[in-house]
């Protein structure tokens, strides 16, 4: 049974427990935000240092969360953020303008080489026709399709609005339904 | 309910989309996630041990322990590059422009000395030499003292040459010539003169 937030921020509040609270975080969400990452920026090694990244940033920050939004939206959040920035320095790096259709040509290849995919030849199709999405329109399906969130909790984590994150989830659909009908 | 039929309305659009497996494609290294959280802990565990101050900065680790070090060795740098500054490598007012001057001063000075040098050297080579010559003749003088008359004479017979008895000739005074007169008889000059020729 998995613990209650209201349990992990409140042992993390005392100086004393704050360990405790962060190992109690960890086992809860480690995982889930890992997979989140994982899913925008397709390399394991990334996405580890990202993952890393995240949870520092968590326990240097958790002493500030004042609970006007649910710990889980808060963390997902962060990880966007931090998976986005990564995502807009690679772009910078290659020398490219930021425009997603080269980064995401850039992360099919890698998700090609990759040597952590376990999937059969239509799931790297959908992977393809996913990479080839907007960022935005992207990150919307992850949520809605693996991730099982409901629009309140996509539209606490982006900021946008729940109409808007139903129009991009639905175009995202068509978009990719058309390209794997026609890669046959 | 609205959940599933929405879930329903995408399917309906999506057949193949719908017909592909939800299953995580993704792997990860044997063990990662297990890493993953000993790390994750490690790393907190330094987060909390570095020193904060009130406005949440932090210093590296150990920092304030050779702050003072630092800044004692900064100071003696200091002073001595600020003494040197003082002490070395500063030159007189004008210095290049009278250099020139100063130069040409010492040059002069040297010709000057130079000359002094060259004419009291002159100078002592000649009294040397005319006491050296006089000297010579006065050593001679005093040595033929010592000789007879007879001896120089014998001599004079053996030794002399036509060109001898021309220089005595050209180097008779008034007064030697005279007395060479006085003490030759004149049947004595003829026959010398019958006997030898010149």
């Amino acid at each position: 049974m998995q613990v209650e937030d209201s349990v992990i921020l409140e042992k993390f509040s005392k100086e004393s427990t704050r360990t405790e609270g962060f190992n109690l975080l960890l086992n809860k969400y480690q995982q889930k935000i890992y997979w989140h990452i994982r899913r925008l920026v397709i390399d394991h090694d990334d996405t580890d240092d990202l993952v890393q990244d995240v949870f520092i940033k968590v326990w240097n920050n958790l002493s500030g969360f004042r609970n006007e939004s649910q710990l889980f939206t808060w963390l997902y959040r962060i990880a966007t953020n931090e998976s986005i920035s990564f995502l807009n320095r690679k772009k910078l790096r290659n020398s490219v303008s930021l425009d997603d259709d080269l980064i995401g040509q850039e992360l099919i290849n890698t998700l090609a080489d990759s040597p952590y995919f376990d999937g059969d030849k239509a799931q790297m199709k959908l992977q393809k026709a996913l990479l080839s999405l907007p960022e935005k329109q992207r990150l919307v399906f992850n949520m809605k399709y693996f991730d099982d969130l409901k629009y309140d909790e996509i539209s606490e984590i982006l900021g946008t609005s729940v109409g808007a994150l139903k129009a991009s989830f639905h175009l995202a659909v068509k978009k990719i339904e058309q390209i794997l009908v026609n890669s046959d | 309910m609205e959940l599933r039929d929405s879930d329903k309305e995408w399917q309906k659009d999506a057949p193949v989309l719908a017909s592909i497996s939800k299953d995580n494609p993704f792997t990860v290294p044997e063990g990662y996630f297990n890493t993953l959280s000993e790390q994750l802990k490690s790393r907190a565990l330094i987060e909390s041990k570095q020193i904060k101050d009130s406005d949440g900065f932090t210093v590296p680790e150990a920092y304030f322990t050779g702050l003072s070090q630092r800044i004692q060795g900064r100071i003696v740098l200091e002073s001595t590059l600020s003494k040197n500054k003082e002490q070395g490598l500063q030159l007189p007012e004008s210095y290049f422009e009278t250099l020139s001057d100063r130069i040409q001063a010492r040059i002069g000075k040297k010709k000057s000395h130079w000359l002094s040098y060259a004419a009291a050297a002159c100078i002592t080579m000649v009294i040397g030499s005319v006491i050296y010559f006089n000297s010579s003749q006065y050593t001679i003088s005093r040595k033929l003292s010592d000789v007879s008359d007879q001896e120089i004479i014998n001599y004079l017979q053996l030794h002399t040459t036509v060109s001898d008895n021309q220089f005595i000739i050209e180097h008779l005074n008034t007064e030697e010539l005279q007395q060479v007169n006085n003490d030759i008889s004149e049947q004595e000059l003829e026959l010398y003169i019958n006997n030898t020729t010149l």
